[in-house]
């Protein structure tokens, strides 16, 4: 069965159709809900309320892009709430553009040769220890692709804001990874 | 290597590494939910279909389609409710014309004859208005024992008013239509057709065949074949 075939057929809640197309992406959201959310009962949660929209809101799904991304955003957004509404996304910190500027300019990484030699794993364990502020807007801009004007939108703050929280979450990220070197 | 090859710049989130490496390892990264995520997703589901089942068609095209037929079904009976009403009230309005011009006529015998429509048909050939049922050779009255065949009943509204007169030398005061020193029994009919159109009319009585005849509609005129 086409992607297309399988959305039409969602867009009617065919029961036989929205199994398959929770089998076909449920993994990977649920991979992309654990990068926010630790504990995996909560990403399980999310992941749930999650796809219970995508079938809710499948009818406004326009196939202008791909329909994966449609439903990371829609994961994205649904991880945001969650975090903020169990008080996990705490941003308070506005910076100015000099203090970015200044943050720029931080020799947060001394040991530069070892990013890209890290297991995956390691990377990804040190990333979660960041703080939900750090962790969120690194994988908001690293991972999942947005702008910093998105992000400072999605998460109502400046977008110097998002470009702080951005280099303190790699000068943090940096440091974790040379504790485990 | 500088800062902005080991991640993004701020304004670039591509190009780097270890971005492309965890971008790379994420694109990877699948995990798979527990078997109860589905049967909770599932119930969720269930509850949605069955309210999706009962959710008025509001908004929907079928419903935008239903509302269209029923306006144009209301706009359609309407004119007909109005037309047929215009075509009523044109027809009362006949009848109440008829009505005004009915009256009691006097015979000159004494005898009163309860005549209606008599003067509806404005036409100089008054005596054609009326049928006339003369006595037969043995001077006995004509029984009203004829009916209307081939009428079509549903085209026309019939009035009928049966007159039955016994004495001589009577005549009709009105209208200069006089009928002198015959003994007559009348039954006069007045047809008005609704669709306005002639029509002919074979009514039978008494081993006779009279021919019915519409003219435009109005208040026909008919004739003994005699």
């Amino acid at each position: 069965m086409t992607e297309a075939h399988l959305i039409e057929r969602c867009r009617q809640f065919d029961a036989k159709a929205q199994k398959m197309l929770y089998d076909q992406f449920a993994p990977k959201m649920l991979g992309v809900c654990r990068r926010y959310v630790r504990n995996r009962d909560d990403a399980e949660d999310v992941l749930i309320e999650s796809m219970y929209k995508v079938f809710e809101k499948i009818d406004s799904f326009k196939a202008e892009g791909s329909f994966e991304g449609w439903i990371r955003r829609i994961v994205v957004n649904e991880l945001l709430m969650f975090l903020r509404k169990k008080r996990l996304l705490t941003i308070d910190l506005d910076v100015s553009d000099i203090a970015v500027q200044n943050l720029e300019r931080l020799p947060w990484s001394e040991n530069r040769e070892i990013d890209s030699d890290f297991a995956v794993a390691d990377i990804m364990r040190a990333l979660d220890t960041l703080p939900n502020g750090y962790k969120t807007v690194f994988n908001l801009y690293v991972l999942d692709g947005f702008k910093h004007a998105e992000i400072a939108e999605m998460l109502n703050i400046s977008v110097n804001t998002s470009k702080s929280q951005l280099i303190l979450a790699k000068k943090r990220l940096q440091s974790e990874l040379e504790k485990i070197k | 290597m500088t800062d902005k090859d080991d991640f993004d710049s701020l304004n670039d989130n591509s190009g780097d590494k270890l971005s492309d490496k965890l971008r790379a390892a994420d694109e990877m990264y699948i995990e798979t939910p527990r078997a109860e995520a589905w049967q909770r997703l599932e119930k969720k589901l269930v509850g949605a279909r069955k309210r999706r089942a009962h959710r008025p068609l509001i908004g929907t095209p079928a419903y935008s389609t239903a509302i269209v037929i029923l306006l144009l079904l209301s706009a359609t009976a309407a004119w007909f409710i109005i037309h047929e009403k215009t075509l009523r009230e044109k027809s009362y309005k006949e009848f109440s014309e008829l009505k005004k011009l009915q009256g009691v006529w006097e015979c000159r015998d004494g005898k009163t004859i309860d005549v209606i429509h008599w003067n509806l048909i404005n036409d100089s050939s008054l005596q054609a208005t009326k049928i006339i049922f003369y006595e037969n050779e043995n001077n006995n009255l004509i029984e009203n024992n004829f009916s209307i065949i081939h009428a079509q009943k549903n085209n026309f509204f019939i009035f009928e008013k049966n007159i039955f007169i016994s004495e001589k030398n009577y005549f009709f005061q009105k209208n200069n239509s006089l009928e002198k020193n015959k003994k007559e029994t009348e039954t006069i009919f007045f047809f008005i057709s609704k669709d306005k159109k002639n029509i002919e009319i074979s009514i039978d009585s008494l081993n006779k065949s009279f021919s019915l005849k519409v003219d435009n509609g109005a208040l026909f005129l008919y004739r003994l074949i005699d």
